[in-house]
């Protein structure tokens, strides 16, 4: 099985990986991150079975790096030294978890459960569930974009707009450039700021701090002018809603 | 230390003593005002003065004493048997103490006791307001101990929680690291193990050695800058700028490490790449000021009130610093990138000799 190691203190990961070596089981170590924002290109690119994902880390925590994992994604064993939080929803999730100073005998056991549940096809439940939680509750810190075959993780403050063509979603990047991303438009609209964020049309979701003018167009609709010179039509019925903003302002 | 509070009651001894011959004094030249006009008789008013204060006094006191073991005062009714049951001592003491005094003076003869009946009704209401007077004042001061008590019992244990607080992740990270380092690099795991244990150590002996010099402190805290580089060799720097003079100021211990700490928490646990932390200590005129700065996000808010909070690292520091030092006299700042504090320089010379060994002995 292919396994890769994401935590953020290296003797943290030379540990793991000496356990690993005295397991039982074929285990190939992929590869390791030393943070989050490695991590999710890593995963994306180096597609291993299993993920052993430490949940304190800075700028991407171990959730934060789940919110970025689009299916199919692989299985995770979540690590963490002590938190209450974490240690909640693993057990609400029913996830597999490990707590610091691993035992090599929880290790062993967590490397069962994953072969068993490999047969059955189910792992990613647990996963999934947790992922919908937090897309309630927890503001997104940073995008997925597709950059050819590579992942680029961004600021979401960095995207202009976000554009839904069809069933695929574009950011288009105030530097230029525009890049598939793995969320819907309701997924960011629900999960970015309410504050910096508005839509302004079926198919389109922009970063208030973009914008440069709106003007009438035709019958009640208009047109909204961005610092690009891009120019983007506002739906008749949230017209309103985007002079009310703009008045705000 | 433990003068004070015995200097104080004696103190207080002597103020109710004194207050009760003046009382006495005053009750006696009532009973026997008339007594002198034919006579003066000088030591009279004294003699019975000291005689009636004893008497009621030490009845007073005697009574209270009793009532506070059988009746606890929890309630305003058990306040109001206090009350009346105290006055009816007195009363039922003063008229004893007015068969006493009649008596004597005609032994003495001093005058007749039909004479002195007269003055019993305003002898009787100074008897009375002076037995309120001891009773709320006695009350009172009972009331302020018990406050302070308590107040003092809250340090404690807030500095029993402080004590308390090792911060579990801090320390299942560390003890995973330590694990790590058993595989590969022994020597490296038994160093990590014995400051883990001299860190602990210190914590626990904070409470017994409230204040400590800045150079104990320092040691302690150096010991937990050791264990974290060793979690993160790569990725913290921490630089120490406290000249050796000012090493022996005094300072409440358990100061640095939670500044430092909050400085790691905030910084290497927030930034992906590098970062610095930096102590420093200067000293300008009387004042000592404490500098820990990082280059992490630093705070989400420069409103002071909105990064204090109960319990806090900060909150705790500030408040032992101002315990030690006054309210006025200690101030804390926070910085764009970290916490300033400033509070009198007090070098600890003489306390040098006793606790300097407090890290390295340990």
């Amino acid at each position: 099985m292919r396994v890769l190691l994401v935590d953020d203190e290296p003797l943290a990961r030379e540990r793991l990986r000496a356990m690993l070596a005295d397991s039982s089981g074929e285990i190939d170590i992929v590869g390791e991150a030393e943070n989050g924002r490695r991590a999710v290109p890593m995963i994306h690119t180096l597609k291993p079975d299993l993920v052993f994902l430490d949940i304190q880390m800075p700028g991407l925590n171990g959730f934060d790096v789940l919110d970025l994992l689009a299916p199919p994604r692989p299985h995770i064993i979540f690590v963490t030294a002590y938190d209450e939080y974490a240690l909640r929803a693993f057990e609400v999730h029913a996830l597999d978890y490990l707590t610091k100073p691993i035992t090599q005998e929880r290790l062993d056991t967590a490397l069962r459960h994953f072969a068993n549940h490999m047969a059955l096809h189910d792992a990613g439940r647990g996963l999934d569930a947790l992922r919908a939680e937090r897309a309630a509750t927890e503001p997104l810190k940073r995008l997925t974009l597709h950059t050819g075959r590579r992942l680029r993780i961004v600021d979401p403050a960095e995207v202009r707009y976000f554009e839904a063509n069809e069933k695929v979603v574009f950011a288009h990047l105030r530097t230029g450039g525009k890049h598939i991303i793995d969320f819907t438009l309701q997924e960011l609209e629900s999960r970015l700021d309410p504050a910096g964020w508005m839509r302004i049309h079926r198919a389109y979701l922009i970063n208030i701090d973009a914008i440069r003018e709106l003007t009438p167009w035709f019958s009640g609709t208009y047109q909204l002018t961005l610092d690009d010179k891009t120019v983007l039509p506002v739906a008749r019925r949230r017209a309103k809603d985007v002079k009310a903003m703009l008045r705000g302002v | 230390m433990n003068h004070t509070p015995l200097r104080r009651h004696f103190r207080l001894l002597f103020a109710m003593v004194l207050l009760g011959c003046v009382l006495g004094s005053v009750v006696a030249w009532l009973e026997f005002g008339t007594l002198f006009k034919p006579g003066f008789v000088w030591w009279a008013p004294g003699f019975f003065g000291v005689l009636n204060t004893v008497a009621i006094w030490s009845s007073i006191l005697a009574m209270r004493r009793l009532l506070l073991r059988y009746v606890p005062l929890r309630s305003w009714w058990q306040v109001l048997i206090h009350t009346v049951v105290l006055l009816c001592t007195a009363v039922v003491i003063f008229l004893m103490i007015e068969g006493i005094d009649g008596t004597l003076c005609v032994w003495l003869d001093l005058g007749q006791p039909d004479q002195v009946d007269a003055m019993f009704g305003p002898a009787l209401v100074i008897v009375i307001l002076a037995t309120v007077v001891i009773g709320t004042l006695t009350y009172a001061f009972d009331f302020y101990r018990q406050l302070r008590d308590a107040q003092q019992s809250i340090l404690t244990a807030e500095l029993r929680a402080l004590r308390a607080q090792i911060n579990p992740h801090f320390l299942f990270n560390t003890l995973n690291s330590i694990a790590a380092l058993i595989r590969s690099r022994p020597a490296e795991a038994e160093g990590v193990t014995e400051k883990l244990a001299d860190l602990f150590r210190y914590t626990l002996r904070a409470s017994d050695h409230p204040t400590v010099t800045l150079a104990e402190d320092l040691d302690a805290t150096q010991l937990y800058i050791d264990i974290e580089q060793a979690r993160f060799p790569e990725r913290l720097h921490v630089s120490v700028e406290v000249p050796a003079e000012l090493r022996a100021a005094q300072v409440p211990s358990l100061l640095l490490q939670p500044l430092v700490e909050n400085a790691v928490k905030h910084g290497v646990a927030k930034t992906e790449g590098p970062c610095a932390v930096l102590v420093r200590a200067e000293r300008t005129g009387d004042t000592l000021c404490l500098q820990v700065r990082d280059t992490g996000p630093g705070f989400a808010s420069t409103d002071l009130d909105a990064v204090l909070c109960n319990g806090c690292g900060l909150t705790n520091v500030r408040d032992r610093l101002q315990l030690l030092f006054g309210k006025g006299n200690t101030h804390l700042l926070l910085l764009p990138d970290g916490v300033e504090l400033h509070f009198p320089y007090a070098p600890a010379e003489q306390r040098l000799s006793r606790s300097a060994s407090l890290v390295a002995a340990s």
